[in-house]
């Protein structure tokens, strides 16, 4: 009797504890780039409202591509006793030795946007299909240049992965047609700024070229509009990410395509699997996610708005 | 005479130091020295193939029988009907064919590419032998997808020398199809022209 009534005592505490464990939810830490980009807003904002309707706190903060403040804010999570961090990271390499330290914590660690240097540490690598993402709007643009034509290439920073892998994809796409040629590729650091004057300094130098790959939407952006001021607007330009201010160049005419990272959506993907492994221990099946991107040209940019991708 | 037997020994040294100092190693041979095998992604779709292709025909679903706005990255399905147009573009790289089908009373479009030039991921992404994880990063996962599409041409398409007379003609065609607006893209992996 007496067993029995220990036992059910116990089932009860259990009960309780699971019960006021739910209730009181706990703090999930989402760390991204700076938030001055709308893409890593993106992240927050829906990261937080994801993390809320779940029944848990979200603490948003930016580690602004700098890994030792990446770090700190790793540092104060586990301080913090956060149940998990949604991340997206300051760096392949350079971001294993925070991610360790919150793993040492039983703190589980889900990355999206950008993928690390090794494996079997985050519970979830969840990123676009940025390769892809450039093949899908290269597509459409060897289409807009009739397969022909004289092009620039501006590059996004040069040590970034995701440089290389849209680089590589478009030119998978165009060297297939041997009279599209560059007659330019520099780097613009994916900043508008810098693409406007670099795209400047190429129609003098190039007046003769028919179009411009960019290897994201900010870029892309300074390379339309300094076209536009240049009275330019027969070249053909492409960019990638599927930014709102893209989409408005896109919706115009002035821009032929972008391609949709769908960062809501990959947000939205961390955060339930997150949660799921917080209610169940249930680890997401695969480490590695890809998710397509969606190629936005005048055809369906209407079903564009804030990263978000809705077939009307 | 000092000086001639000093400028014989000066380039002497210089030709020793020259071809101990610099081996060239040619693009692609770097594995050789470095133990690092590149990926090659004929190699992995070559060995898939049959596998890949008989998994689509398996599963080709009739275009009656499915929802043909919900292909998402690519779905394995069926079609049989009437070329109605043929097509070439960009000298001839952009080949494709329109089918109307047998049996369907919708409003969608039907292209069937047909290279040598394939767009799209979709052979790739309607199997199930091959996953993102089996692969070290997104360039190979799409080093593969084309390769898969350079498979199928050279064992599907390019054997059949398609061309415009093959309009009016009744065919077949198994494969992997995305939709986009009112169009259904189809990259084959069977065609049986009637």
């Amino acid at each position: 009797m007496k067993k029995l009534l220990i036992a059910a005592l116990s089932a009860v505490l259990v009960v309780c504890f699971a019960v006021s464990a739910f209730a009181a939810g706990g703090i999930i830490y989402i760390i991204t780039p700076s938030t001055s980009n709308p893409f890593f807003g993106t992240e927050q904002r829906v990261g937080a409202a994801k993390v809320t309707a779940l029944g848990y706190t979200p603490k948003c903060f930016s580690h602004d591509d700098d890994a030792a403040k990446q770090l700190e804010l790793f540092e104060a999570a586990i301080a913090d006793k956060a149940i998990a961090i949604i991340c997206d990271n300051a760096g392949a390499d350079a971001s294993i030795e925070a991610i360790r330290k919150a793993i040492d914590a039983k703190i589980p660690v889900f990355l999206i946007d950008r993928e690390i240097n090794e494996s079997g540490l985050a519970l979830a690598q969840i990123v676009a299909d940025n390769a892809q993402g450039a093949a899908a709007i290269a597509e459409k643009w060897v289409e807009a240049m009739d397969y022909a034509g004289d092009y620039a290439e501006l590059l996004g920073r040069e040590s970034d992965t995701n440089c290389w892998v849209r680089s590589q994809n478009y030119h998978s796409v165009i060297n297939e047609y041997p009279d599209l040629k560059m007659v330019a590729q520099q780097t613009a650091n994916w900043d508008q700024t810098e693409a406007y004057s670099k795209t400047e300094a190429i129609l003098q130098a190039h007046p003769e070229i028919k179009g411009i790959i960019c290897g994201n939407d900010t870029m892309a952006c300074g390379a339309t509009q300094a076209c536009i001021d240049a009275k330019r607007s027969d070249i053909k330009i492409i960019g990638l990410d599927g930014s709102d201010d893209a989409a408005a160049y896109v919706a115009k005419g002035q821009m032929v395509g972008t391609a949709l990272q769908q960062i809501a959506r990959i947000t939205e993907m961390a955060i339930e699997q997150a949660d799921e492994f917080i209610r169940t221990g249930k680890k997401p099946a695969q480490e590695k996610q890809l998710v397509p991107c969606i190629a936005i040209t005048k055809d369906n940019v209407a079903n564009l708005s804030q990263f978000v991708y809705t077939e009307k | 005479m000092k000086a001639k037997i000093f400028a014989v020994i000066i380039i002497i040294a210089l030709g020793a130091f020259v071809a101990n100092s610099a081996k060239v190693i040619d693009k692609g041979t770097e594995g050789q020295y470095t133990g690092v095998k590149a990926f090659d992604a004929s190699e992995s779709s070559g060995s898939d193939w049959a596998k890949i292709s008989e998994e689509i025909t398996t599963n080709a679903a009739e275009i009656n029988a499915i929802d043909l706005n919900a292909l998402g990255a690519g779905k394995a399905i069926k079609i049989h009907g009437t070329v109605s147009e043929f097509s070439s573009k960009a000298g001839g790289k952009r080949k494709s064919i329109i089918i109307t089908p047998e049996n369907y009373s919708g409003n969608m479009i039907f292209s069937v590419q047909l290279g040598s030039v394939y767009t799209g991921t979709s052979v790739r992404d309607s199997q199930t032998i091959k996953k993102f994880g089996d692969f070290t990063n997104q360039t190979e996962w799409s080093q593969y997808a084309k390769a898969l599409n350079s498979q199928l041409d050279k064992d599907v398409v390019t054997p059949l020398a398609i061309n415009d007379s093959i309009k009016g003609k009744t065919i077949t065609v198994i494969g992997a199809a995305v939709s986009s607006g009112n169009q259904v893209n189809i990259t084959p992996v069977s065609i049986v022209i009637e």
